[in-house]
């Protein structure tokens, strides 16, 4: 059986690029296929990177990449209705950067081909199957069989459901809906902000964020499905809401909304099958901790993983070999993240999180900045009260984060 | 073989392999050009212009069913990828000349200079760019190079040396005859240029791309690029509607609307 290349990655975003580049690093034939007109132009990120495992990838990046600000100030904000409680915590340092996917994918894909890699976009994958000892990728530019698949298609594994591995069903989803508004952002060049918000989703499950950007800032919020499926509710409608209540105003430059996998150590799909690896989004691959969202890494990581993984599958002549993939990723940071965040996983999915506590947080302050009853415990336990709960729930709670 | 003749009934008559040059440029994504604050974001992804691409497409065709061969030739962004979309559809190789900015004349003079030394029997361009919108380089073009152009042609049909074309000219359409060599400048209506296969885009990689340089110092500079807005004039007419239709006719009597 003769093959079109060694290895075939369909998905043009951070995950399908790191593959493809560590792949083709290592001498193999690569060819990626994206379903856009470029890199970036349909998928969706709150927008905001952290770069340890870029760096890995591409060791000067912080000096070429077209990262928009560092995210040196860290904000949390409850709203209550007109009350709000709003911290942050701030950190001279270039950990993550705040991106916008356009720009980035863009160039990342610029460096895929420098390194060899051949990169088809307005290419979809319209089917797969298995022949010959390999994968037969269908498209919409013809056939095309390779020994091995990476599969960085996204949050809705088109690849891994059309090979029979997997199944979606939408708790594993959340939404995310997002704007760009141009709007100059009050920070000193070199600094940039992360805010998560709380309380703005009108009682849906999840939380809102804002990211500042060069010349712009990114706002939106993630959200359960099911619970927009439950409220019945629009969530273009919601992000003009969240965006006036943030009081941003400026020209809205870009509107879009993606699913986000929300599955976390447990749910995980299948991460391979004999000649597949899937990465990032494809593969579930998301911490959400409650302090810090990541799926850029993870992707890069998992990718970069899957490319060497992918040349040792060559040298040792056998393509079905990808567990190899996954003991591999078990090993790195990207598995050893993700379980870690599992706890805190759970925590989240506890809806007092998004119901109950910021208004009790609200409350509490209400109480210890009046003229009344200062006892901070005693305040909040008869605030808890009210809701049914007791100071051990409370710490129960929030145990799941620690 | 026989699939192209099928499809290409007019080009069956035609027994001596044509060699065709083609030139296409590489621009920004129009589509993709977005006005954020009175400025002009340029820094987009790029194409093959849009007719041009028309242009390849007839290119390749006559190449196909001639036997002959067809020869890209690109000026001013030589992005790889691009050229290799050219390749991937059938084009068998690139001269990419890269430039400064250059106007179209700079670039007519770098194409002919190509075309003269290949010297081959038809050059085909695309109408217009989307970018610069001259539609001035294939009559610079067959000037420089001394022979006759057939501008806006929608068909083409070649019977040994003779070319017949039929130029859509809103709203005739005229006939018109010459014997090659010549240079046409094809409209979007000539026919549908072909999606590759990943095959064909594979293979690309292996086709040759010369790459040159051109420079030339421009007889008419660039100066800026702005976009053109429309400002609304954001009269709010407001009472009731019998008045306020009154009022409305007033108004656009003023500006001369009526």
């Amino acid at each position: 059986m003769s093959f079109d290349a060694d290895v075939a990655v369909v998905g043009g975003g951070l995950g399908g690029l790191s593959a493809a580049i560590s792949a083709a690093k290592e001498g193999l034939s690569v060819v990626l296929l994206e379903r856009g007109a470029y890199s970036g132009s349909k998928n969706v990120s709150g927008g905001r990177i952290y770069v340890h495992s870029l760096l890995k990838l591409i060791p000067d990046a912080l000096e070429r990449a077209p990262l928009e600000r560092p995210i040196t100030r860290e904000t949390y904000e409850v709203r209550c209705g007109d009350r709000r409680v709003t911290f942050t915590f701030q950190k001279r340092n270039r950990d993550s950067f705040s991106v916008l996917r356009a720009k980035l994918d863009d160039w990342l894909s610029h460096e895929a081909e420098a390194a060899g890699v051949l990169t088809s976009f307005d290419t979809q994958v319209t089917g797969a199957r298995r022949e010959g000892g390999g994968i037969t990728v269908e498209t919409n530019r013809g056939e095309f069989k390779v020994p091995l698949v990476i599969e960085a298609d996204g949050v809705t594994a088109p690849t891994s459901r059309y090979l029979g591995i997997r199944r979606l069903t939408p708790e594993q989803f959340m939404v995310g809906v997002k704007e760009v508004v141009a709007t100059k952002p009050e920070l000193p060049e070199d600094e940039g902000e992360a805010k998560v918000v709380l309380g703005l989703t009108a009682g849906l499950k999840g939380g809102g964020f804002l990211y500042t950007n060069r010349e712009s800032v990114s706002i939106g919020f993630t959200v359960k499905v099911e619970s927009v499926q439950e409220k019945l509710v629009k969530t273009s409608e919601l992000i003009e809401d969240y965006r006036e209540s943030l009081g941003i105003e400026g020209e809205v430059l870009e509107y879009s909304a993606h699913l986000i996998p929300y599955m976390g150590y447990r749910g995980l799909p299948p991460l391979y099958a004999p000649n597949l690896m899937v990465v990032g989004d494809a593969a579930g691959m998301l911490i959400s901790d409650g302090f810090v969202i990541r799926g850029m890494d993870l992707a890069i990581g998992s990718g970069t993983i899957a490319g060497q993984v992918a040349a040792k599958l060559r040298e040792m002549n056998n393509f079905t070999r990808t567990d190899i993939y996954q003991s591999q990723l078990e090993d790195s940071f990207v598995m050893r993240d993700i379980k870690a965040a599992w706890k805190s996983f759970k925590g989240l999915s506890n809806p007092r999180f998004y119901e109950v506590y910021p208004q009790v947080i609200c409350d509490v302050l209400d109480s210890m900045f009046s003229v009344g009853d200062r006892r901070l415990l005693k305040v909040a336990q008869e605030r808890l009260r009210k809701e049914g709960l007791g100071l051990t729930s409370l710490a129960r709670d929030l145990l799941w984060f620690t | 073989m026989l699939a192209d003749l099928l499809i290409h009934p007019r080009l069956v008559r035609v027994e001596v392999g044509l060699n065709v040059v083609v030139g296409f440029k590489v621009v920004p994504d129009e589509t993709l050009i977005k006005v954020s604050s009175g400025k002009l974001d340029m820094n987009v992804a790029v194409k093959i212009s849009t007719y041009d691409k028309n242009a390849i497409e007839e290119a390749v065709r006559i190449k196909e069913s001639t036997g002959g061969k067809a020869i890209g030739v690109t000026v001013g962004n030589t992005d790889r990828k691009t050229i290799r979309e050219a390749l991937s559809m059938g084009v068998d190789e690139v001269v990419a000349i890269s430039t400064q900015y250059t106007d179209v004349l700079g670039t007519a003079t770098a194409i002919a200079e190509e075309v003269r030394s290949m010297n081959p029997d038809l050059v085909l361009f695309g109408e217009t760019t989307t970018d610069g919108s001259t539609s001035g380089l294939g009559p610079m073009v067959a000037e420089f190079w001394g022979v006759p152009v057939i501008t806006f042609a929608k068909s083409i049909k070649l019977d040994g040396k003779v070319i017949r074309a039929e130029r859509s000219l809103t709203p005739v359409v005229e006939i018109v005859e010459t014997e090659l060599p010549t240079v046409v400048t094809v409209t979007g209506e000539i026919n549908s240029p072909r999606i590759p296969t990943l095959r064909q885009i594979m293979e690309s990689s292996k086709k040759p791309v010369r790459t040159k340089e051109f420079k030339s110092s421009p007889m008419a500079s660039l100066d800026s690029v702005e976009p053109y807005l429309v400002q609304r004039k954001r009269i709010v007419l407001e009472g009731k509607t019998e008045e306020v239709v009154q009022k409305l006719i007033e108004a656009l009597r003023k500006e001369g609307a009526l």
